[in-house]
């Protein structure tokens, strides 16, 4: 099955073929196979524990696969660590978020930015090597920053935040990156409904714009589902379902494992 | 009680320029990037060891000296001080020559002292990993005597000895050598200072910030930090290294016990603390006050001892066990926190956010 699908890769941007992580007993991700459509919004989904997070860690090089392969634009990243793949063009956030809590808020989302000539240790003291470079890069933050409502909070430090902000933030970070693929852990969580639908409508606004691939992790369908264009159901570290978001939620594995027999009778 | 002299300030500026080379590089390793550097003494070390070991070689290399180096080397010293009186161009290019090669010797060393963080080595350890090199380092140029005779030591060529050849009349040629000194050690001071300074107000230090904070999240965006620590520590090793050059043309002599790990490494942690982590103003300022503190005591000593309860000996170590402890009780982030500093200014952000 896999081989057959290699063909296709053009429109594949990332693909999983067996991917295994265990974690000691536990296999977290069991033999996952899945295939991200260059240019899509999609949503991984699935209960405590399927081992969302963990695909996401090792597909990012966060942690070391157990068996199986990924396949980035063709490329196998299988063994490439975590800056190997974000240069690469493959960025992610964290599901806890990971702010740098003395750094600002617009100085969190200019880290984001890995191509600023002065951050080279001879043009670093030279100013008017990096002065215009770092201009366009703060312009470029703001939009980022507006995009997750953050511009008026630009100089408090990422230390302060509420614990919604900093998922904000992160979510930031990873637009920041240039990616041609983002995954999101949990964009929403903790999030008020209203703000909640503004970062979806502008993820995939940014989608849309951009060309970007985004593929995010969430538990909260009801809100995920009106703008995603597919979706993968987890449970049990394998892909029990995929495909069109509202045929898959109907999928009775999902539905006994995910969502709950109240969902059937809704 | 005597009041100290001018001299004594003169070398009491000379003594703060020195260790404010050594603590501004410092800070850019621990302060800014978070290296926990318990060898700093051996950066210093690589300088001023140097400073015995070549300079004097290469000016009897050059005189066609040929007698055995180490066992003649007060008399030939003294030939080649004769030499340097009267040729000041010589001797500005031994100092400058002396002054690049010290700053490789501190970088070589920096840079051969973080490898192991390619071997997988957590950076607190490379910290503890440190202080060991420092050790063995001291230890070998003390028992090896090839290098400078180790607990003999050797005297050093004098490159500020034109100066008093060369001063006007009424003014003491000791003061035109401390002039020297405080001159040199003023130009390498303004450099260090540029440097860091302007690094910690650049995306550079936005990033060795960010890589203290949280190491992994920095290499999620595509950094290799074990790079970049490597690099922060050859650069702040180089900037020491001509410290130590400084010192030991200062002093015209070193020896095998010269650049300890107490003097060279705890006190420029100490002052570094104390004047604030992260903040170079701090670091200025907790400089000074240590290192005038210091020289005071010092200087009084002989006062003293009739005042203490103990010996005035034990003065320096107490005081700098019980700053140091009161600080981190009472102002665990020093004199100066550290303040966010930005790259681009507030007007200018500011700017650029209207645009958008
Ligand atoms: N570093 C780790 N060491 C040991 N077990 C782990 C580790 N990380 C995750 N696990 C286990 O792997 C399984 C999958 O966890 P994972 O975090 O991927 O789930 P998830 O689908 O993201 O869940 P959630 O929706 O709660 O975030 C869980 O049983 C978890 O306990
Ligand atoms: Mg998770």
């Amino acid at each position: 099955m896999p081989m057959q699908n290699e063909g296709k890769m053009d429109d594949v941007i990332l693909a999983t073929r067996n991917l295994t992580k265990r974690f000691g007993d536990l296999v977290a991700v069991d033999k996952v196979n899945m295939d991200v459509k260059r240019g899509s919004f999609s949503v991984l989904f699935g209960p405590n524990g399927a081992g969302k997070t963990t695909w996401v860690n090792v597909v990012t090089g966060y942690l070391k696969k157990d068996g199986g392969r990924v396949l980035f634009n063709g490329r196998d990243i299988s063994d490439l660590s975590a800056s190997e793949t974000y240069r690469l063009g493959l960025a992610r956030s964290f599901q806890i978020p990971r702010i740098f809590p003395r750094l600002t808020v617009l100085e969190n989302i200019l880290i984001a930015e890995n191509e600023n000539p002065g951050e080279g240790f001879f043009k670093a003291p030279i100013r008017a090597s990096w002065e215009k470079v770092e201009k366009e890069t703060v312009e470029r933050a703001f939009k980022i920053l507006e995009i997750v409502g953050l511009e008026d909070r630009w100089d408090a430090l990422g230390g302060e935040l509420s614990g919604g902000d900093a998922k904000l933030l992160d979510v930031g970070k990873a637009l920041m990156s240039g990616a041609k693929m983002l995954l999101i852990d949990e964009p929403i969580a903790g999030v008020s409904p209203s703000l909640a639908h503004t970062i979806l409508q502008r993820l995939r606004s940014i989608m849309k714009m951009q060309g970007v691939t985004i593929l995010i992790i969430e538990h909260r369908l009801d809100i995920a589902l009106r703008y995603v264009d597919y979706a993968y159901a987890m449970a049990g570290g394998r892909i029990i379902a995929e495909g069109e978001p509202s045929k898959v939620i109907k999928a009775p594995e999902v539905i006994e494992s995910y969502l709950g027999e109240k969902y059937r009778i809704k | 009680m005597v009041f100290p002299g001018i001299d004594f300030f003169l070398v009491l500026i000379i003594y703060i320029m020195i260790f404010l080379i050594i603590t501004l590089s410092y800070n850019l390793a621990y302060g800014y990037t978070g290296i926990p550097d318990f060898g700093r003494a051996m950066a210093a070390g690589a300088g001023g060891f140097l400073c015995g070991y070549l300079p004097g070689r290469l000016m009897a290399y050059l005189m066609g000296i040929k007698e055995d180096y180490l066992g003649n080397v007060l008399i030939i010293v003294d030939k080649i001080n004769v030499v340097l009186e009267k040729d000041p161009l010589m001797s500005i290019g031994l100092l400058v020559l002396t002054l690049i090669l010290g700053a490789a010797a501190g970088g070589i060393l920096g840079l051969i002292a973080s490898l192991p963080l390619f071997r997988g080595i957590r950076l607190f350890y490379l910290g503890v990993t440190l202080l060991a090199i420092q050790i063995s380092f001291n230890t070998i140029v003390y028992h090896w005597e090839p290098i400078i005779r180790g607990e003999f030591g050797v005297p050093i060529p004098d490159p500020f000895k034109w100066l008093g050849h060369y001063c006007p009349p009424n003014v003491a040629p000791s003061f035109m050598r401390l002039m020297g000194v405080i001159i040199t050690s003023g130009i390498v001071l303004a450099i260090t200072a540029y440097y860091c300074i302007s690094v910690s107000r650049s995306p550079l230090g936005r990033l060795l910030k960010a890589i203290r904070d949280d190491e992994r999240s920095v290499e999620a965006l595509g950094r290799d930090v074990r790079k970049i620590y490597v690099k922060v520590m050859t650069v702040s090793y180089a900037l020491t290294g001509m410290a130590g050059v400084l010192f030991a043309f200062y002093q015209r002599y070193v020896i095998g016990l010269n650049f300890d790990k107490v003097a060279w490494t705890f006190w420029p942690i100490a002052m570094v603390i104390l004047g604030g982590l992260a903040n170079n103003k701090g670091t200025v300022i907790g400089t000074i006050v240590f290192i005038t503190l210091k020289r005071f005591i010092m200087f009084y000593k002989a006062d003293l001892e009739f005042i203490l309860p103990f010996s005035p000996v034990w003065l320096e170590g107490i005081l700098l066990g019980t700053l140091l402890m009161a600080m981190l009780i009472y102002r665990p982030r020093g004199l100066f926190p550290e303040t966010p500093e930005i790259p681009l200014s507030r007007e200018e952000i500011e700017k650029l956010r209207k645009r958008t």
